[in-house]
């Protein structure tokens, strides 16, 4: 009788045995196909002419429809314009452009010999397609081409676009990103739900032709048939990699051939590894102490002005570790070139004992304790609100600073961490003080002085500015393409915003980018090329030989 | 035992539980700051004209009212329908089986492989406990789980992947797969790293709860008459009191698998694998409502079908439980 229970058990032990047998050599069998061929294929030979660039998320690569969310993968589909450094423009599938005294018809000349990937020519056609197709169905980016009354084809090579109303900016406003790139009328307009098509074909008219989507890999292979440039590169392989740190690490296996937007540290950390380069991108973030002049005491101009000379720019930028101080008003100088009014710079200099008497001269006083109080006698608090969603850092080192600096002008500094943009949003609105950063494309020409105009499609701005002279010279620019005479209103705008001070510009950031030097060379284009996917910096890849 | 017309009553309150669910979760959701429409555009644009933003509610359905969303919710859920997720512009119910199928992958093997362990080493050691190699396994297992999941992906990754390069850093395929398609040994080969780190982290769980409960059951009386009637010590292990200890064990284990749904956000960061964890993350961070609620509608029904079949199960184990009846 007691057999039976022993037989069960020994029954039971050796298939538990053989299972665990069988799952390890499996698992034997897979890790040596894979460290012998296919993971060997990665690590040790990877293709000599083929660049590997690591992506963040699968869904920063593909979208259901290129003309919902903005043309990706990078460079296949292509606009008019080309953005380029100091607030000029490359062109792209427009060769010139010409515009009407009152910046209200801009007449685009279009590549002669441009084609779509599939091979049908690209024509005014499509421009006008793209334009009419966004709008009637209602396409996210549509909202770009708000201004846009119509778009004509006098012929093939020749767009004509009417705005509803003169805008200077209108370059700008469709080659930022994500600007608005042309889509294929013969795909897409036999497509009646864009909004939920799955775009799989990608074809474009970019240096690069979209080849497949596959296991966490895009391919994109060489564009032989474009007009311009031609890369020399085979192609390009985007491949996911979620986790920044195991992307240095691919970076140093050789899986990868470009790491972007490391931080100092593992900057400091690459130096001296063999076979990997760096470089930096300069100016590509920015940050500005805002105030919202609805709320007190930013209300007050003395205030503003005050804090504007307690700002330690200096030592902020050099807790940052990239980056340098913006002593402007709010562009910033190295993309904004020219449009920079050289009077305005270097007048919010630091200098607590200045920020200390005009405070004084406005009526601001201290209690026994060294409280600032306000001409009312009521004490001055700030509360800064922080968007907890943001992943930069960045704020949290600025804010360190200026609590510790209007601490010692008698100012109470707390903060708010925010988890959601809209209730951010919502606080910003709600508070006198908030620390902004933003893409220096933002701040980059005269346009982007708009930011702090009232209009009529713009009813108020985040700081809630509103000077009368200052809407009706952004007004002025908007409505002419004299090029001296745009200069001359932006640095007459600038005056203004030194005297009004709405903003107090902090300093800037750049993005460190980390390379194989024994794969590809000509990554450095230098500053304006914000990215390492920038279908001109892929264009200028040469192959190590 | 389980009695038929329990069951049906149970079945029939599993369905209003489903549906209870499905409306806390849309509500909750609903109720959640901030939404897609503001986080994307805000993205784009800092000076969006209102009827700008406004169209864009109205598209996406945001515009009507919190009780006319949920009844068109409910209607569609009853038509098959799960809607449009805003982020991706694909149906939802195929993108959540999409990612569901990675994270099986890895999720199911570490399961099964984490309960098993688990259950083995919990019952060896609650059965040798207060001995030198129970102490020095339980101590183990502290440390073990004292250290946070992440710290040992990215330590497995360094050693493993990086320094030794037995395993790929991460990803679930070679780039080979471009060229040649996909090779399920190659799916294998990435996945055995984030596999073995899940079944440690699942079985140092399991282990717990066994031995724990294998400790309760070594002194009741059945045990004791059972060496007394001469059983050897293994007999009275695997027959009498490892059936037993194993009770707590169908709950856990079927709440387990259950939760195989959600993924596992830090192995599937640090491996880029991609599963329905970092889907759900990505989901939440865009306020991707569709998605959000087609992700937690298949988990309440896998949840609610686990707690079914658990009942199932223990009645079935366990003759001494009889659910329904008199």
């Amino acid at each position: 009788m007691e057999q039976k229970p022993d037989l069960k058990r020994n029954r039971i032990i050796i298939y538990a045995c053989l299972c665990i047998i069988g799952i390890a050599a499996i698992c034997v069998a897979a890790w040596g196909t894979g460290s012998g061929t296919a993971a060997g294929s990665v690590t040790k030979t990877p293709s000599t002419t083929e660049v590997i660039i690591p992506e963040d998320s699968s869904s920063s690569i593909t979208y259901s429809s290129n003309m919902q969310k903005g043309g990706t993968p990078p460079g296949v589909y292509q606009g008019l314009v080309i953005k380029d450094l100091n607030g000029t423009f490359d062109p792209a599938l427009a060769e010139s452009w010409d515009i009407s005294a009152d910046a209200k018809v801009w007449t685009f000349h279009l590549v002669k010999d441009a084609s779509w990937s599939d091979g049908v020519p690209f024509t005014c056609a499509d421009v006008k397609f793209t334009n009419d197709y966004m709008k009637a169905n209602n396409l996210t980016l549509a909202y770009v081409l708000h201004d846009v009354e119509t778009v004509d084809c006098p012929d093939d090579n020749t767009a004509v676009v009417t705005l509803k109303t003169s805008y200077s900016g209108f370059l700008d406003q469709i080659s930022r990103q994500p600007g608005i790139t042309i889509s294929p009328q013969h795909i897409w307009q036999n497509i009646t739900d864009p909004q939920h098509y799955e775009d799989n074909q990608f074809i474009g008219t970019g240096p690069f032709v979209f080849d497949q989507d596959t296991a966490g890999y895009v391919r994109l292979l060489r564009n032989d048939a474009y007009y311009g440039k031609k890369a020399q590169v085979t192609g390009v392989v985007l491949k996911v990699i979620t986790n920044p740190d195991s992307q240095v690490l691919a970076l140093k296996n050789g899986e990868v051939d470009v790491v972007s937007d490391i931080t100092p540290a593992v900057a400091e950390s690459l130096k001296g590894e063999k076979n990997i380069a760096m470089y930096t991108i300069n100016d590509t973030g920015a940050y500005e102490v805002a105030f919202n002049l609805g709320q007190y005491p930013s209300n007050i101009t003395a205030f503003r002005k005050a804090m504007s000379h307690a700002v330690n720019r200096d030592l902020i930028s050099s807790l940052f570790g990239t980056g340098r101080p913006t002593e402007t008003t709010f562009l910033v100088p190295s993309l904004a070139g020219s449009y920079v009014n050289p009077a305005d710079v270097g007048m919010y200099n630091y200098n607590l004992t200045e920020a200390r008497e005009i405070l004084k001269s406005a009526g601001f006083t201290w209690d026994n304790e060294g409280t600032l109080l306000s001409p009312d006698g009521k004490a001055v608090t700030l509360t800064i609100p922080m968007n907890t969603l943001s992943s930069d850092s960045n704020i949290q080192k600025i804010v360190s600073v200026l609590k510790n600096d209007w601490g010692t002008l008698g100012i109470k500094v707390s903060t708010v961490a925010y988890e959601d943009k809209k209730q951010y949003r919502k606080a910003v609105g709600a508070n006198a003080v908030f620390i902004d950063s933003f893409p220096v494309t933002l701040h980059d020409d005269a346009d982007a002085l708009s930011d702090f105009a009232v209009t009529p499609l713009q009813e108020t701005n985040y700081y809630n500015y509103n000077n009368a002279r200052y809407n009706a010279l952004l007004d002025s620019i908007h409505n002419t393409a004299d090029q001296q005479a745009i200069l001359r209103m932006a640095y007459q705008l600038q005056d203004i915003l030194a005297e009004d001070i709405p903003t107090v510009p902090i300093c800037t950031s750049d993005t460190i980018v980390a390379y194989r030097s024994d794969r590809f060379t000509g990554w450095d284009l230098g500053p304006g090329y914000y990215t390492v996917t920038d279908p001109r910096v892929l264009t200028n890849l040469t192959p190590v030989q | 035992m389980i009695d038929g017309q329990y069951l049906l009553r149970r079945i029939g309150y599993s369905g209003a539980a489903f549906f209870v669910c499905v409306s806390i979760t849309f509500f909750i959701l609903h109720l959640m700051p901030g939404d897609y429409i503001t986080n994307y555009l805000l993205s784009l644009s800092n000076t969006l004209p209102k009827e700008v933003v406004a169209q864009f509610y109205q598209q996406y359905g945001l515009d009507r009212p919190p009780w006319e969303q949920y009844l068109i919710y409910i209607y569609n859920i009853l038509q098959g329908q799960w809607g449009y997720s805003y982020q991706y512009g694909l149906p939802v119910f195929p993108l959540i089986m999409e990612k569901l199928t990675w994270s099986l992958v890895i999720l199911l093997p570490a399961v099964l492989f984490g309960i098993i362990i688990g259950i083995v080493l919990g019952a060896w050691s609650g059965w040798r406990s207060g001995g030198k190699k129970d102490l020095a396994l339980f101590n183990f297992m502290i440390v073990f789980r004292a250290i946070p999941e992440f710290w040992w992906a990215i330590m497995a990754v360094w050693v493993f992947a990086f320094s030794l390069q037995w395993f790929p850093l991460g990803g679930f395929s070679s780039i080979s797969v471009l060229d040649s398609g996909l090779d399920p040994w190659d799916v294998l080969y990435h996945a055995i790293l984030p596999i073995c780190l899940m079944t440690s982290f699942v079985a140092t769980g399991n282990y717990y709860v066994m031995r724990n409960s294998m400790i309760a059951v070594i002194g009741e009386d059945y045990i004791t008459t059972a060496r007394a009637k001469g059983l050897d010590e293994h007999a009275v292990l695997w027959n009498h009191a490892l059936k037993n200890a194993l009770l707590p064990m169908v709950t856990m284990t079927t709440f387990q698998v259950a939760g195989i749904i959600m993924g596992n956000v830090f192995i599937e960061t640090v491996f880029s694998w991609p599963g329905i964890g970092l889907l759900t993350t990505e989901a939440l961070t865009m306020r991707d409502l569709p998605l959000l609620e087609g992700i937690f509608l298949l988990d309440a029904l896998m949840t609610i079908g686990a707690m079914l079949v658990a009942d199932i199960l223990v009645s079935y184990l366990d003759p001494r439980i009889r659910m329904g009846g008199q």
